[in-house]
């Protein structure tokens, strides 16, 4: 199995390359590389493989559908998962991996629907998936879309996920990780459920009045930390 | 501000895209003739009777009419209308999430769609708001 992850700029350091590897050395139970594009190498072990996150960017720099890059990551690489820094793998995920869906991610079951993302839907406020965790293997469909409507979606989106939820949630054309097995930090009173725990914070710096404290992986609680310092 | 009500009398087939709940405003229009739809892809609207429950930047829908009225234009990518068609254009820069096309002037707005021929244009009072009444321009 071949997983896949971005890094660029300086939120996140090295070490949450080095320690996703080592969280999927121990819970995915079958051969896997991990491949990084990245613009800064620097610091990664050995065992990743590097490559230019440039190689991601075919529509050139945009503030506009944040990671977009991960689509484009679906027209170089036939199949794989793509997986967020911003994540810490604690169980068994190899039928996680291997599931044979073209396209798999997470629906956002920890947020009441209605009053979370069917409220604010008309304004275009909305977004109820989350792409931290993507099973892909070869999504013409999402790709064929992508590249025909490009002007429109960079326009329209700010981010990737509320692309997907706009476009392809509001068409019943994505498959979603069954409720339990991926949680968030922020939400799930900072235990760990599931099998992976998404940290994400970007939809705070995207959006205007979200209060809430969240907190990034490393900030996370003593026993996070030492499960994730753990695969180093 | 411009009256809808009023203008709408002179049009036999009128498109009101990105509406938002403008149910009672339908059912008035159509109660003295008037063919009048509203697009708009919020799922609240689904099986609402004079709606058409889709997106119309990305969707495949007619717009054929003899007026299009466009509100909430801040809120959605320019799309090209048919040309030859009058329009009410109406948008805002109060930005809110969600808002891709922060509306500033009406200047602005006759410029994103291309209207040709202008009848009316104007702000309200805290200039937040603008709007043009105009004809897209024949290409």
């Amino acid at each position: 199995m071949n997983f896949f992850t971005l890094k660029w700029g300086s939120k996140y350091g090295p070490e949450y390359v080095n320690r996703l590897y080592g969280g999927l050395k121990k819970h995915y139970h079958k051969p896997f590389t991990l491949t990084c594009y990245t613009n800064n190498h620097k610091g990664l072990r050995e065992e990743v493989e590097v490559k230019d996150i440039k190689d991601l960017r075919k529509f050139g720099p945009t503030d506009r559908v944040f990671t977009y890059e991960k689509l484009i990551l679906m027209e170089k690489h036939e199949s794989g998962v793509w997986l967020d820094l911003d994540i810490l793998i604690h169980n068994d995920i190899t039928n996680m991996a291997d599931d044979p869906s073209d396209y798999k991610m997470i629906w956002n079951y920890w947020n009441p629907y209605w009053m979370k993302s069917l409220r604010w839907f008309g304004k275009g406020a909305s977004c109820h998936v989350n792409s931290s965790f993507v099973k892909f293997d070869n999504p013409e469909w999402l790709i064929k879309f992508t590249n025909d409507n490009w002007e429109k979606i960079e326009w329209t989106y700010k981010s990737l996920d509320k692309y997907l939820f706009y476009q392809h949630a509001r068409n019943d054309r994505l498959q979603y990780w069954d409720e339990g097995l991926i949680e968030n930090y922020n939400v799930s009173g900072k235990t760990l459920p599931g099998k992976v725990t998404i940290f994400n914070t970007s939809h705070k710096y995207n959006n205007k009045g979200i209060e809430d404290v969240l907190y990034e992986l490393h900030e996370a609680d003593s026993r996070v930390i030492k499960m994730w310092k753990s695969y180093d | 501000m411009i009256s809808l009500e009023q203008v709408c009398m002179k049009y036999d087939r009128i498109i009101i895209l990105a509406s938002n709940d403008v149910r009672e405003f339908l059912r008035t229009l159509n109660n003295i003739g008037i063919d009048a739809i509203a697009i708009d892809y919020d799922p609240k609207f689904e099986n609402t009777m004079s709606y058409v429950n889709k997106d119309f930047v990305f969707d495949d829908v007619d717009l054929t009419a003899d007026l299009i009225i466009h509100k909430n234009v801040e809120k959605t990518y320019p799309v090209e209308l048919p040309e030859g068609t009058d329009v009410i254009l109406i948008g805002d820069n109060d930005q809110h999430n969600g808002d891709c096309t922060p509306i500033k002037s009406c200047e602005q707005l006759i410029s994103l769609y291309d209207v040709g021929e202008i009848y009316d244009q104007g702000c309200d009072e805290e200039e937040t708001h603008w709007y043009v009444y105009g004809k897209i321009r024949c290409r």
